[in-house]
This record gives structure tokens, C-alpha cells and sequence, in this order.
């Protein structure tokens, strides 16, 4: 009787299933405030191995592929740009201590942001709809991973954790359009917030007219909020745009290489041990 | 039993190389592989599947996902069960049908999915992911959905021809 009645309203059944499992979905996840559900957790805990999986058969795929296409000169330019990528981090980091030291003059001394608490993490999946800009990551709360935690790479920032699962974990990316991160200009130490725009480029916003930023300036994080180190490599001025509003709009190159992201630190503690 | 342990190896299959970058470009234009297997077991099986589909794989995206919770389960599922109504009026054999099926999806879920961000969440802008990102994505899903069942279809005729019991 009950099964030919569920029968008979199959279609206004499913149709309502539907909207009912998204209001269920939408709920649970308001309720808690960080973290994942148990659903989501399994679902996580299922898909974090295949993606690995899958990610490093593509990234095999693309390498030997790489072979038919001129191996002497890839290897040659990977080593130069390696190079490159090696005195650009020390040109960076040699001007953030001249900075900091004439600052401060002697008041505190300078540490650099290796100081803080990091765990290494491989990227194994990226967003699957190519409205965000997010990578998941292999390490989760297994591995102390939090929410809004910073996650960097060695020549910058990539983002912030924002969704943790036991064995994974959810980075959104500096280029996407909700990041926002405190920031400064590194030669004229003008603040403001690097926001993403969605593509491959951020911006720098709620910068002062009459900052003085020129493009080619390097713009750093301002450790506002304590969770991203200070001094770190955000990006290089690339564009500025004085308009006629209050704040003029400045355009940064991210100079962490997110279209290629394979490993990336995320930051677990601070310096004095805080979380 | 089997025909659908067989789909439920392809849903995860297909989850997986859509979320690990496997599906295209890391951040370029990249098809809607599980938008298409929910499309294509709603025009084949029926509206509850459709949507049963829908709902558990958008689930999963979800998960994955910085989007709003629960929009690409509610999309999903929608079109998933939309797919298996429409299927007694379509002819869903035709390669025309399937692609402009497959195309009005990605463009409806698209459109759903920023007008939601555009309410809930920081403005985005809409016009420009959606001319950037969807529309390019539904002239892609509308030329592999056909190409896809054509290539199933292929298949289920070589497997028959292959194993087909001797003197049949």
C-alpha cells in the first residue's frame, strides 16, 4: 500500500528530495563552524587517496610527455629559472631585513619568517568547476592543519586553509576573489589588502592616493592578524592605476607560481609556539 | 546489478579526474565531467536517477569546493532529474539534442551558481565568469556529451561483436 503510494509519486518525491538534501547539506554546514561533518569527512577520506593518485599519474603523464619535446632544453631551463628563482628570494629577502633593520634601529631584532612553526603538504586536486581558485592539499587536522591557517610556497604566499578534513585540507588561493590579505608596500611600507581577482592577477586595495607605489615594487605580507608571517613575498607591482577615487588601485603579480603548485608549507605556529 | 556498479565506477572515476586537475588546464577552461554523467543517466535511466545521482556527486563537489554549501548538489540534482523528465519528449538519440542539452545545463548551473554567489556572498561580477568561464565550458560539454555516447555506443557494439556466443 505505502510502496504503491511512494510509487505513484515518484516524480513530486524526487523533485522535492532535491531541494530538501541541499536545505540538509546547507544547515549542517552553517551549524559548524569549522571543520567538516562526518558525510564530509568519509566523503574526503575517499577522495583525498584517488586524487593523489590521480594527480601524480597526470603530473608523470606530463613529464614523460615532456621528454619528446626537447629534454636538454627543459632541464637547462628549469635550472636557470631555479637559479633565477633563488637570487630574486635572497634579492627579496635582503631588502625586507635592510628595511625592517633601519626601521626599527636596534629597538627589536628581526626574525625572519623561517622562524615559524611549518609542515610540508603536496597539492592533489584543484577546483572542479573553475570559479575559484582553491587546491586541496594531502595534509589535514591528522597533521595539525587548521582553518585559516597560512599556506606559502618557497618564493611567496599562496593562500589560506579554509575547509579541514582529516586528511586533506581545502586552500583557498591569494588569486581568488574572496581571498583578502593585509598587506605592504615593501619600499614605501603604504598598507592595504591584497584581494584576488579571480584570474591569474590580485590587486591591491584601499591603498592611499598619495602613496607613491611605482610598478616593480614588491609587496609583502604586514602580519596584521597574526596568522600570515611578516615580510613574506606576496607579489610585484605590475600595473597603477590613480583614478578618481579616494584609494588608487594597484595591480600585483602573485610571485608564487600557483598554476604549477606541487608543494607548498603551511604555517602551523607561530614563533613563540602559539597556534 | 552490474550496469550499475559499472556507473558507479564511472561517476567515481570521473570525479576524481575532475578534481585533481586531470580534466584540462589546472585553472583554464576544463569540461563539466560529472555535470555530463548526470545528464546522461538522467536521459537514460529516468528522472530518480537523474537526481539521485545529482544530489550524491554534487554532495561530493561540494565538499571540495569554496563555493556556497549546497549549490552544486541543488544544481545537479535539478537538471539531473530535469534530464530524465524531459527525456520521453526528447530524442535523446539524436547528437543535437545531446549537445544542446549538455550546453543549456552548464549555462543554467553556471547562471544559478553566480547569481547565488552574486546574493550571498561578495559581489563577483557575473558577466565576466560567466562569458569567461561557463560559456566557454558549455560550447566544450555541448561537443563531448554526443562524442561521449558515441564512443559508449562503440563500445557496447564492439564488446557484442567480441564475446558474442559462437554460431549466434
Amino acid at each position: 500500500m505505502l510502496w504503491r503510494f511512494l510509487a505513484r509519486r515518484r516524480r513530486v518525491l524526487t523533485v522535492l528530495l532535491v531541494p530538501l538534501a541541499a536545505f540538509a547539506s546547507v544547515t549542517s554546514t552553517v551549524r559548524r563552524s569549522s571543520g567538516s561533518g562526518p558525510l564530509e569527512a568519509a566523503a574526503a577520506v575517499v577522495f583525498a587517496p584517488l586524487q593523489g593518485g590521480a594527480t601524480a599519474a597526470v603530473s608523470w603523464f606530463d613529464g614523460f610527455w615532456g621528454l619528446f619535446g626537447g629534454a636538454g632544453l627543459r632541464r637547462e631551463n628549469d635550472e636557470l629559472r631555479r637559479e633565477l628563482e633563488g637570487l630574486r628570494r635572497e634579492v627579496q629577502e635582503s631588502r625586507e631585513r635592510v628595511a625592517a633593520a633601519s626601521r626599527l634601529e636596534r629597538l627589536l631584532e628581526y626574525r625572519a619568517g623561517a622562524a615559524y612553526r611549518m609542515i610540508p603538504a603536496g597539492v592533489i586536486g584543484h577546483d572542479a568547476s573553475g570559479l575559484y581558485r582553491t587546491v586541496l592539499i594531502d595534509r589535514g587536522s591528522s597533521a595539525g592543519v587548521e582553518p585559516q591557517q597560512a599556506v606559502l610556497a618557497p618564493d611567496g604566499v599562496v593562500g589560506r586553509v579554509i575547509k579541514v578534513f582529516p586528511r586533506s585540507a581545502l586552500v583557498l588561493l591569494v588569486t581568488d576573489r574572496s581571498s583578502g590579505i593585509d598587506a605592504i608596500v615593501q619600499r614605501t611600507r603604504d598598507q592595504g589588502v591584497v584581494q584576488g581577482r579571480g584570474g591569474s592577477g590580485c590587486e591591491l586595495k584601499y591603498l592611499d592616493r598619495s602613496a607613491e607605489v611605482e610598478v616593480g615594487d614588491y609587496v609583502v605580507t604586514s602580519g596584521m592578524g597574526g596568522k600570515f608571517p611578516k615580510g613574506v613575498w606576496i607579489g610585484q607591482v605590475s600595473g597603477v592605476n590613480r583614478g578618481g577615487d579616494l584609494f588608487q588601485s594597484v595591480d600585483v603579480r602573485p610571485s608564487a607560481r600557483l598554476e604549477r603548485l606541487e608543494e607548498v608549507l603551511v604555517v602551523t605556529g607561530s614563533p613563540e609556539g602559539g597556534g | 546489478m552490474r550496469s550499475h556498479l559499472a556507473a558507479a565506477a564511472l561517476a567515481l572515476a570521473l570525479l576524481t579526474l575532475q578534481t585533481s586537475g586531470g580534466a584540462g588546464g589546472h585553472f583554464g577552461l576544463r569540461p563539466d565531467l560529472v555535470l555530463l554523467f548526470v545528464l546522461a543517466s538522467g536521459m537514460r535511466r529516468g528522472e530518480t536517477a537523474g537526481a539521485l545521482w545529482g544530489i550524491a556527486l554534487g554532495f561530493v563537489e561540494d565538499t571540495f569546493s569554496a563555493g556556497l554549501p549546497g549549490v552544486n548538489l541543488l544544481t545537479k540534482g535539478l537538471l539531473g532529474f530535469a534530464a530524465g523528465s524531459l527525456s520521453d519528449q526528447l530524442d535523446c538519440d539524436n547528437p543535437n539534442t545531446q549537445a544542446i542539452v549538455a550546453a543549456l545545463a552548464t549555462l543554467i548551473q553556471g547562471a544559478v551558481q553566480l547569481a547565488l554567489l552574486e546574493v550571498f556572498s561578495a559581489g563577483r561580477g557575473v558577466l565576466a565568469p560567466f562569458l569567461g568561464t561557463i560559456a566557454p565550458a558549455a560550447a566544450l560539454n555541448g561537443a563531448l556529451l554526443p562524442a561521449a555516447v558515441f564512443a559508449r555506443r562503440a563500445f557496447l557494439r564492439w564488446r557484442a561483436r567480441r564475446f558474442a556466443p559462437a554460431g549466434a
